[in-house]
């Protein structure tokens, strides 16, 4: 594969920092997006609301999903936020911040439902946790 | 020429130049140097905004005036993007709305917006966004930070705990007062206001005691001490009036 812009994207990636990482199959998919996520939020300006939010909201839901403690409406919920996120920041940041998770969901997705229906098995034992009213 | 009514003028300075284009397929022109919300709302298409504010530079910091523009997937937050010849603008949308709820979400899953025990309550454009957007409960987890509230200030109070980083008291005290008392600390998830180098507000040296934070402040994160549940209006027009006059005294 050459190693240029067009050839990158066309694989859902992105040329520049971390646009390239080699892993082995030991790696968890869902730690990996929540890696980038974390970095993300670091990083994000705080100026526009779905980035500075946003990137906060989907860590938190990345770390759920990644301790087993989310079930399918939180993944759902992840996807929502990955489209508003990247329709609507104001700048590249915010815009791509979404792009790890999109990325990973599309080729590894088999690894989210793992962990979504280990999450779903403690979820029927145990009450769910409060989502609480406005 | 009759002479010019003192009141706002209707007609365009003589060096700007009118833009036709369609705003929810309304044919509306508008000077080249206005912003696709102002040209809207001229022609009484209202957009949910929060950050901006008549008489403040804008921003664009809320998302929530992002419109569609035919032949861009890409959405224009309408308050920084200016008219253009032939534009076709779509200010309301199944998608847009989606967006909208969803950012307004993001501001209350964000700080502590208890309205039950807010001075802002009834008052406060967070809240009346909600209703307008129909946001009833919250998909998004709450994050529930604990924040300060500094109460150091004689005559007000500044709650973080209600602030949504609008920057309008920021802007405010920098372009209409000159102080620039406020800023803001931090980035991302932990960005902050501040007054002066992130000190008490009462133990400010630029803090002029004004008091037009608190009045363009959306919610209730500026109040005025002294004030109970619900009792804290605010007053912005005196803003779009002041800088009509200063505009006038400079022409």
């Amino acid at each position: 594969m050459p190693c240029d812009y067009e050839s990158l994207a066309k694989l859902g990636s992105i040329m520049g920092s971390g646009g390239m990482i080699v892993m082995d199959e030991t790696s968890s998919m869902v730690d990996v997006a929540k890696f980038f996520m974390e970095f993300c939020m670091d990083e994000s300006c705080g100026k526009c609301v779905p980035c500075r939010v946003g990137t906060a909201q989907m860590h938190e839901l990345l770390r759920q999903i990644s301790a087993g403690e989310a079930t399918a409406r939180e993944l759902a919920l992840l996807e929502h936020l990955c489209e508003v996120v990247k329709s609507t920041s104001l700048c590249g940041l915010g815009q791509s911040a979404p792009n790890p998770v999109a990325s990973t969901l599309h080729y590894f997705r088999e690894e989210y439902e793992a962990k979504i229906a280990a999450g779903e098995a403690a979820a029927a034992g145990h009450t769910p946790p409060a989502g609480g009213a406005a | 020429m009759s002479s010019r009514p003192s009141a706002k003028p209707a007609a365009p300075a003589p060096s700007s130049k009118v833009k036709t284009l369609t705003i929810d397929d309304r044919l509306v022109s508008a000077r080249e140097d206005e912003s696709i919300l102002d040209a809207a709302r001229d022609n009484g298409i209202q957009i949910p905004t929060l950050c901006n504010l008549d008489g403040l530079t804008p921003v664009g910091a809320c998302r929530l005036c992002m419109v569609e523009v035919k032949g861009s997937s890409r959405l224009f937050a309408s308050c920084v993007t200016m008219v253009g010849e032939g534009m076709e603008v779509v200010t309301d949308s199944e998608r847009l709305q989606k967006y909208r709820k969803t950012i307004v979400e993001l501001l209350f899953s964000e700080r502590n917006h208890v309205c039950a025990v807010c001075v802002s309550n009834g008052h406060c454009e967070l809240q009346n966004l909600a209703q307008l957007l129909g946001v009833t409960h919250l998909t998004v987890p709450y994050l529930n930070p604990k924040l300060p509230v500094d109460a150091s200030h004689e005559r007000f109070v500044n709650d973080h705990n209600r602030c949504v980083l609008c920057q309008r008291c920021v802007r405010v005290c920098g372009e209409v007062e000159g102080a620039h008392t406020w800023d803001i600390n931090g980035r991302g998830i932990g960005a902050r206001v501040i007054t002066d180098l992130n000190q008490p507000w009462g133990s400010s040296e630029t803090c002029t005691g004004c008091g037009k934070c608190v009045q363009v402040c959306p919610t209730g994160a500026l109040t005025e001490k002294g004030k109970s549940v619900r009792e804290m209006s605010k007053r912005t027009r005196f803003l779009p009036y002041l800088t009509m006059m200063r505009e006038d005294r400079s022409e």
